[in-house]
């Protein structure tokens, strides 16, 4: 007769451990030579104080735009100045790779330009 | 550019195919290089030019040829010359023309009843210039402020964003051409036109109202304005 207490009476015991988890390098783990410029500082909204100063002045004065010149003249001037501002912004980039800029006034593509020909040392 | 590319396409085509092209196609922007400036009409903005000091770098470029509406007149009104255009339908300018031309003569008509019929005191504080009137009646029209759809996370928000002072112009003068079709059959347009101009000039009725309402749309949607993309 086949001996079946013990067996089925025995505590179950630990499986078998997971062997240690081995890192993959998938990608190489270096900085590639291209930025994609989509963080920045050109997302903030243009002269969102100026717009909520001026609409809450609307809504005190009853929609009455005479009572509030100096809340309208600030909006436009700050908006007109932003326009600028982009303008020559762009007519800067547009120049292509300009020596003597600093990394910071640099524009995604002139980086990208300037790492395509100085590529990172690997 | 892509009406420059054309150019060259058409350039390639023998000549009877050409020409028949050349009648269908409206190429739409000017082929001058950059070098070349705009015409200055007027002798007082030469004469600020001189002042200046631009003049001598100006004197020996070349000038693009002039407009067709573009001349030294002192009645000259490029504002006006562009609310004719937007008065214009189907390209009948000189129809457009003259009803911007009725709807001054309208204004002049009833400032001057009201001139005459006034008190001495009270003439000085008239205004009888059409032209002026049109100005400031504009400058009461237009909006500051607009709302305009963007679309986030599927939603479709009505964002308040600023205008250009050429947008809010363009929306002003249209909001006033509206408001004069908007009449009886029986009202002439430049009569309804004049009666609307003469209300914005006194910051009163349908088209500074359309501009209050469009106000007071953007401020309680001001809760959306972070949407806007600068």
């Amino acid at each position: 007769m086949t001996r079946l207490t013990a067996p089925l009476l025995r505590k179950p015991g630990r499986r078998p451990a997971i062997p240690p988890f081995q890192f993959q390098e998938i990608l190489p783990l270096a900085l590639k030579n291209r930025i994609s410029g989509k963080s920045g500082a050109d997302n903030e909204v243009c002269c969102l104080p100026e717009m909520m100063n001026m609409l809450s002045c609307f809504r005190g004065h009853d929609f009455d735009q005479s009572k509030c010149g100096k809340e309208m003249q600030a909006f436009q001037t700050c908006y007109v100045n932003h326009l600028k501002n982009l303008q020559i912004k762009r007519k800067k980039e547009s120049l292509g790779l300009v020596p003597g800029l600093n990394y910071t006034e640099m524009s995604p593509t002139q980086v990208n330009r300037l790492l395509k020909i100085y590529p990172l040392l690997k | 550019m892509a009406a420059y590319k054309l150019g060259s396409m058409i350039d390639c085509i023998s000549k009877p195919y050409k020409r028949m092209i050349l009648q269908k196609i409206q190429v739409r922007h000017g082929r001058y290089p950059a070098t070349f400036i705009d015409a200055v009409p007027k002798k007082n903005d030469l004469e600020e030019l001189q002042k200046e000091g631009v003049m001598k770098e100006l004197a020996f470029s070349p000038v693009k040829a002039a407009p067709n509406d573009l001349s030294s007149s002192l009645f000259r009104d490029s504002v006006i010359n562009h609310f004719t255009n937007i008065v214009m339908r189907k390209g009948q300018k000189k129809l457009a023309r003259e009803l911007v031309e009725e709807t001054f003569v309208a204004i002049k008509r009833t400032q001057l009843a009201k001139f005459h019929a006034s008190s001495a005191e009270s003439k000085l504080n008239i205004e009888l210039s059409p032209r002026n009137i049109f100005h400031r009646a504009l400058e009461n029209c237009k909006p500051i402020i607009i709302l305009t759809p963007i679309k986030r996370g599927g939603m479709t928000y009505q964002v308040p964003v600023p205008v250009t002072p050429k947008q809010s112009t363009f929306i002003a003068m249209k909001w006033l051409i509206e408001a004069g079709k908007n009449k009886e059959r029986t009202v002439h347009f430049p009569e309804q036109l004049s009666k609307e101009i003469l209300d914005a000039f006194h910051n009163q009725g349908r088209v500074v109202k359309q501009k209050q309402d469009l106000h007071k749309q953007c401020e309680a949607n001001k809760a959306f304005a972070h949407y806007r993309w600068s």
